[in-house]
């Protein structure tokens, strides 16, 4: 039998296990410019919020050794402006899945953004960006607290029939406390990790390199530790769908997360780096699979071969 | 617009930390403007240092021979990269990007300001202009002589250059936009547009200026036209992250649209890399 990239992500059929990452690929349409992406798995917008949003100043981004760090601020076009403008493009794709990542201050922000997309065609699912730590009002407060990061999927779920995938930070000191509360409050999928809060200085001038002064580490320097993180919740929730995400930059890096156990990938900075790395990745995936004569993604999810005593579930941390 | 690997046809210093570099890239040639940047990659493998790509602009372009030529000074690790590779190998490139420079109506004389690494883009320019038929002259400015670039190219195009630099090694000694508005002293040639306040405004209305230089010489460049009512185009450069309008990360603030609007900072990549001087609010 020929290898097939098709895969299922909780109620969502893809197919093939490659997305792209919120905020690295605006609405779809800048980089088809420059490849067709309806080739890709899925396609996560950048974040959406009821009302446009300016952003922060700048300085935004500044690179770090195989890494870059980014304090945005959200700038988006906001809900409307996405629905009437952005919205046709991805509507128009018939490969990748739509993932809208929607962002709000308030938890009723939350389920406005979802109740108002409910009624929008052409989208498969909703990711909760609850873990953007460059917006001083928002984010972080819901993805660092497992009761806040469980009310807002639990009132969200009520609003919405489509999939619902919840963005989770590493900022935190056991994630999988953080997964297993969204996993219970209702969300189809998890996506991990976000970026890492982050801080580089200016020596010369004794300044933050950033205007915000910290901001979210991305890119290669983070992989390691968004492996860890993705292990630890396929350790601790055997059946929750996982995108994992992290500085993956080529089909290795990729499967190198679905051993770990994530069933799905998000490619997010190396956008910036190499544009048409979506389909090197999705090419090389592929080929690695039929050259171990795998049948499928699936073959790979969660079989990192470590010690018997770290197999299965980890011990339950209580308080 | 593309991304591609482009064989380097040329590779070489033209001066003290500066190198010009030729792509043979006939699809991006063919539709490249004077004002646009390649985005160029200048490490392919692990560790990804430095990680992100580098907006160059464009010096020349031959679509004809399908080549594009870029020019850039060593700065940091990225730039150190780049000049490391031989004549021969690949380059990755995305482009033609960016908005590039608008044209003056006929009968216009265009003034190329440019100070260090922004010297290049106005020499693309200048070609351009003259295939219009728009006269033009060249201010060039550095911090020493051996920094001031591209005087050659402008030459060969017939356009007259003034030079100054800032310890005074070659040409003007001093700032080529403060000390050419104020003073006069520059270079004859100047003196009838910039020198002398009175003869300004008869002649102001047939000038546009371009711009393209460090922060502080274009800030004083697009005083000095607002003072003098010349309309004028900056080209701006910003540390970028894709470079395709996607990270929000080389955004400049304009006055052109409300506070708190989120078109209230614009995409240098995008929206940019050339503005109107006077929607820039100046860092």
């Amino acid at each position: 039998m020929a290898t097939q990239l098709k895969v299922q992500l909780g109620p969502l059929k893809l197919q093939n296990p490659v997305l792209v990452a919120s905020g690295t690929f605006g609405y779809g349409e800048e980089y088809n410019r420059l490849y067709d992406v309806s080739r890709l798995g899925g396609i996560v917008t950048k974040s959406i919020s009821l009302k446009p949003r300016s952003g922060n100043p700048v300085p935004r981004i500044y690179e770090t050794p195989s890494g870059m760090i980014n304090a945005i601020g959200l700038q988006n076009v906001g809900l409307e402006a996405f629905i009437q403008k952005k919205m046709p493009f991805l509507r128009s794709l018939k490969g990748p899945r739509i993932i809208v990542n929607i962002v709000g201050d308030r938890i009723s922000e939350y389920v406005e953004l979802a109740a108002r997309l409910e009624d929008v065609k052409g989208i498969d699912g909703l990711e909760l960006n609850l873990s953007c730590p460059n917006c001083e009002r928002g984010g972080i407060e819901f993805g660092v607290n497992p009761k806040l990061t469980a009310e807002v999927i639990r009132k969200v779920r009520r609003r919405t029939r489509r999939a619902i995938i919840a963005k989770l930070s590493p900022n935190v000191t056991d994630v999988t406390l953080i997964a297993r509360a969204a996993a219970e409050a209702g969300a189809d999928a998890l996506s991990l990790i976000n970026t890492l809060l982050a801080l580089a200085v200016d020596a010369s001038t004794w300044r933050p390199r950033i205007a915000t002064v910290t901001g979210g580490l991305s890119g290669p320097a983070v992989k390691p530790v968004a492996l860890r993180m993705v292990w630890q919740v396929r350790r601790a929730l055997p059946k929750t769908p996982i995108i994992g995400l992290g500085g993956i930059m080529t089909a290795r890096d990729a499967v190198e997360f679905l051993l770990c156990g994530a069933n799905a990938v998000q490619l997010g900075t190396v956008n910036y780096v190499n544009p048409k790395a979506p389909l090197e990745v999705i090419a090389g995936l592929k080929s690695y699979l039929a050259e171990r004569k795998l049948k499928s993604p699936s073959a790979l999810v969660g079989k990192l071969q470590v010690p018997e005593r770290l197999r299965g579930l980890p011990q339950v941390v209580t308080g | 617009m593309v991304q591609e690997k482009a064989k380097i046809l040329l590779h070489r210093k033209i001066a003290r930390d500066h190198y010009r570099m030729r792509l043979k890239a006939p699809s991006a040639a063919r539709g490249a403007r004077p004002g646009q940047f390649i985005h160029i990659r200048c490490r392919e493998e692990s560790p990804y240092d430095p990680l992100l790509r580098r907006p160059i602009s464009l010096v020349d372009v031959d679509p004809t021979g399908g080549t594009l030529d870029i020019v850039y000074k060593v700065m940091g690790l990225g730039t150190r990269a780049l000049a490391q590779m031989p004549e021969g190998s690949k380059a990755d490139f995305i482009g033609p990007l960016g908005k590039p420079f608008a044209f003056p109506p006929k009968g216009k004389r265009a003034v190329l300001i440019g100070g260090g690494v922004g010297i290049p883009p106005l020499v693309f320019l200048a070609k351009e202009l003259l295939k219009k038929k728009i006269k033009a002259t060249a201010f060039l400015g550095a911090r020493t002589k051996e920094w001031v670039i591209c005087r050659d190219d402008f030459r060969k195009l017939g356009v007259p250059v003034h030079v100054a630099t800032d310890d005074g090694t070659l040409g003007f000694h001093g700032s080529v936009v403060d000390r050419a508005a104020e003073s006069g002293r520059v270079a004859p040639a100047t003196r009838h547009f910039l020198g002398s306040r009175d003869s300004a405004a008869s002649v102001a209305g047939d000038l546009v200026f371009y711009i393209c230089g460090p922060t502080g010489m274009m800030k004083a460049a697009a005083a000095l036209a607002r003072r003098r009512g010349i309309p004028a185009q900056v080209s701006l450069e910003e540390r970028m992250g894709c470079a395709m309008g996607c990270c929000m990360g080389c955004v400049v603030e304009v006055n052109t649209e409300p506070v708190g609007s989120h078109a209230r900072f614009q995409r240098v990549c995008t929206e940019g890399p050339v503005f109107p001087a006077e929607a820039v609010l100046w860092r």
